[in-house]
């Protein structure tokens, strides 16, 4: 049975997590570990919210979450106004398949997110097959600043700021409704930090998709965001 | 008997050496091969001087270098940081230091760690130099770190390393008998650094990256060595993390140890102190106490690395145009704002001193440092170029 959505919550919210809990299970050596408890998260549209918290907190697990690719123990997701984790769902008409393109992830590691053995272009024209999506590499590529050249190179012969560059044109493709950053400046330096973070702020601004960025950097977040969430133990 | 043994030995007690039945038998097996635990504390880091250090492709001069005579000067109890951007060539020096550079780079020059050029050393003498005397702090603790193996065990491996065998490492469940200073010593390192006891217990892949950063800073301060070179050592980690990561390297410093630390966060070199090198293009473009170059950053690529920091608004420095060489001239000018006509020609000086350095170094040092410096007249011959913020280090005994 499909719930509704609460009247109180606000119908625009691109994602929404209510009361999210998240327990890990025990094992041989390992207590069971309580890592989420009673999280209560919205984003809208064009906005770019920080998420910060200490090591092990449950960023990132809170942002495969919302993904769609972890569910929580109790609590409720909601793309938009539908719910994710349903336990009783068609499978065709289920959000995790029909909305999932536009619900994507930059990861920290750029080159851990390119497969090592196709050319940075091969991913790209999979990401458009796969999807059946219209070729606007070229449009994405110059919105990222990168030469299409880079298209003709395999991820190891490009630079982290330039795979970090490449994997942001990547999910642009897909016209993303929300991004989840996940520290996706912690392996790059200063000068490229600054380039990347004001690509991601200028595609949140111009596509209106919401971006939730992690970062341990709380000058950053207050720098770029309009919101931040700070997770605590 | 032998039942409770096997009980004593598989007991928390035991695994965490608070037993004290086995330590005599432990202590007869191994007896006083273990330095005293106060020894690896007391122990004086020696100075390391970098002289000239050129690193190239397969060794020919065609090649353009990778590190370009570079200088570097780490006194024992003064902490060195080296900043800059990826692919400058800091971690090459690391990688030269302990003889790691990849097959087909040649180091050039002279590394000396105390009276010894390293450079010079045969690869068994550098075996005998890792870990004992010169320790690595790696820049991935992830793949550092054998995934097979508890966290607790790899730290008393260390142990075994430096200490010719003291560790005797159990095969019976993954248990380990330690003797008692040892036991203490790992214990101690693990509070120190804000893990528990338990989390010895772990595989590398149950800890998070900042938790296995903070393993590997157990190892660099459990090992006995003077000299330790960190290569990103606060990389992934929280800011709690971190300041307590950074203010356990100072502690090593205050133990006189030599640390030389490499790093993208400026705000290592702050916290830390002691004396900062500024990195680009294989070159160092300036050198000096990090609270002056940080306050008042002499050579454009350090004022617009600090730009580029969130808190000074996030101000990205212009990407590379053409790859990562440059063709003469200063290698930061196809970037810089500020660049003049000279600084596409000339090469820049072996190593710009801040201003406020340069009045506080020696007769002998200032006069060494005007030999290397272009002189002003020169830099004149050439129009302006990035406009009126452009600014020219001054020699101060001619200029």
């Amino acid at each position: 049975m499909e719930e509704k959505v609460p009247e109180s919550s606000d119908a625009t919210n691109v994602v929404r997590a209510e009361a999210v809990d998240l327990n890990w299970p025990g094992g041989l050596f390992c207590e069971p570990v309580a890592v989420l408890q009673q999280v209560n998260l919205s984003l809208y549209p064009g906005e770019m919210v920080g998420l910060s918290g200490p090591s092990g907190v449950g960023k990132s697990t809170l942002g495969d979450i919302l993904l769609g690719l972890l569910p929580p123990t109790r609590g409720r997701v909601y793309w938009g106004e539908s719910r994710i984790y349903r336990k009783k769902a068609s499978r065709q008409n289920h959000p995790l398949n029909t909305l999932r393109r536009y619900y994507q992830k930059i990861f920290q590691d750029p080159a851990s997110s390119f497969p090592p053995g196709q050319t940075t272009g091969e991913s790209l024209r999979e990401v458009i097959r796969y999807h059946g999506l219209e070729d606007s590499i070229q449009e994405n590529l110059g919105a990222v600043a990168l030469n299409p050249d880079m298209l003709k190179r395999y991820p190891c012969e490009l630079s982290g700021g330039e795979m970090q560059r490449m994997a942001l044109a990547r999910v642009m493709l897909l016209k993303p409704r929300f991004i989840v950053a996940d520290e996706p400046t912690s392996r790059l330096d200063l000068s490229v930090q600054a380039h990347i973070i004001r690509l991601i702020a200028e595609v949140a601004r111009s596509s209106g998709c919401a971006v939730l960025l992690i970062s341990h950097d709380r000058a950053l977040i207050e720098t770029v965001c309009s919101r931040c969430v700070n997770l605590s133990f | 008997m032998k039942n409770n043994q096997i009980n004593r030995f598989h007991s928390t007690a035991f695994w965490t050496g608070a037993d004290t039945g086995i330590t005599d038998v432990d202590a007869r097996t191994y007896p006083g091969t273990a330095p005293a635990e106060n020894d690896l504390d007391q122990k004086q880091g020696l100075a390391l001087k970098v002289k000239n250090l050129q690193i190239t492709m397969d060794g020919k001069e065609n090649n353009p270098p990778l590190v370009n005579n570079v200088n570097l000067n780490l006194t024992p109890g003064r902490p060195l940081s080296l900043i800059g951007e990826s692919g400058c060539g800091k971690s090459l020096i690391a990688q030269a230091i302990f003889h790691l550079l990849p097959a087909q780079l040649f180091a050039q020059g002279e590394i000396y760690y105390g009276n010894k050029n390293l450079l010079a050393c045969s690869q068994t003498t550098m075996h005998g130099l890792w870990g004992r005397e010169i320790f690595l702090f790696p820049q991935e603790p992830g793949t550092a770190l054998n995934p097979l193996r508890r966290s607790c065990s790899q730290v008393t491996e260390i142990f075994r390393w430096v200490r010719n065998g003291t560790i005797r490492i159990g095969n019976n469940g993954g248990s380990f008998s330690l003797p008692p200073d040892c036991g203490n010593l790992w214990k101690k390192y693990f509070k120190q650094v804000g893990l528990s006891i338990s989390d010895g217990r772990k595989y590398p892949w149950q800890l998070s990256g900042g938790m296995n950063q903070r393993l590997l800073t157990v190892m660099a301060m459990a090992e006995p060595a003077r000299l330790i070179v960190a290569d990103e050592p606060t990389k992934g980690l929280d800011p709690d993390t971190r300041d307590l990561t950074i203010d356990l390297l100072g502690q090593m410093v205050d133990f006189g140890k030599s640390l030389f630390v490499i790093t993208h966060d400026v705000d290592v070199p702050r916290q830390l102190g002691g004396d900062l090198a500024v990195m680009y293009g294989g070159m160092v473009m300036e050198s000096g106490p990090a609270a002056h170059i940080l306050d008042a950053p002499a050579h454009p690529y350090t004022r617009a690395l600090l730009r580029a920091l969130p808190q000074n608004g996030l101000h990205p420095i212009p990407l590379r145009v053409n790859g990562n060489r440059f063709q003469g001239g200063c290698p930061f000018s196809p970037r810089c704002a500020e660049a003049l006509s000279f600084c596409f020609h000339v090469e820049p000086a072996e190593t710009m001193v801040s201003d406020k350095v340069s009045q506080e170094v020696s007769v002998e040092e200032k006069n060494e440092f005007h030999e290397r410096i272009i002189p002003l007249h020169q830099r004149k011959q050439f129009p302006a170029h990035g406009g009126e913020s452009a600014r020219i280090i001054r020699c101060h005994q001619c200029c």
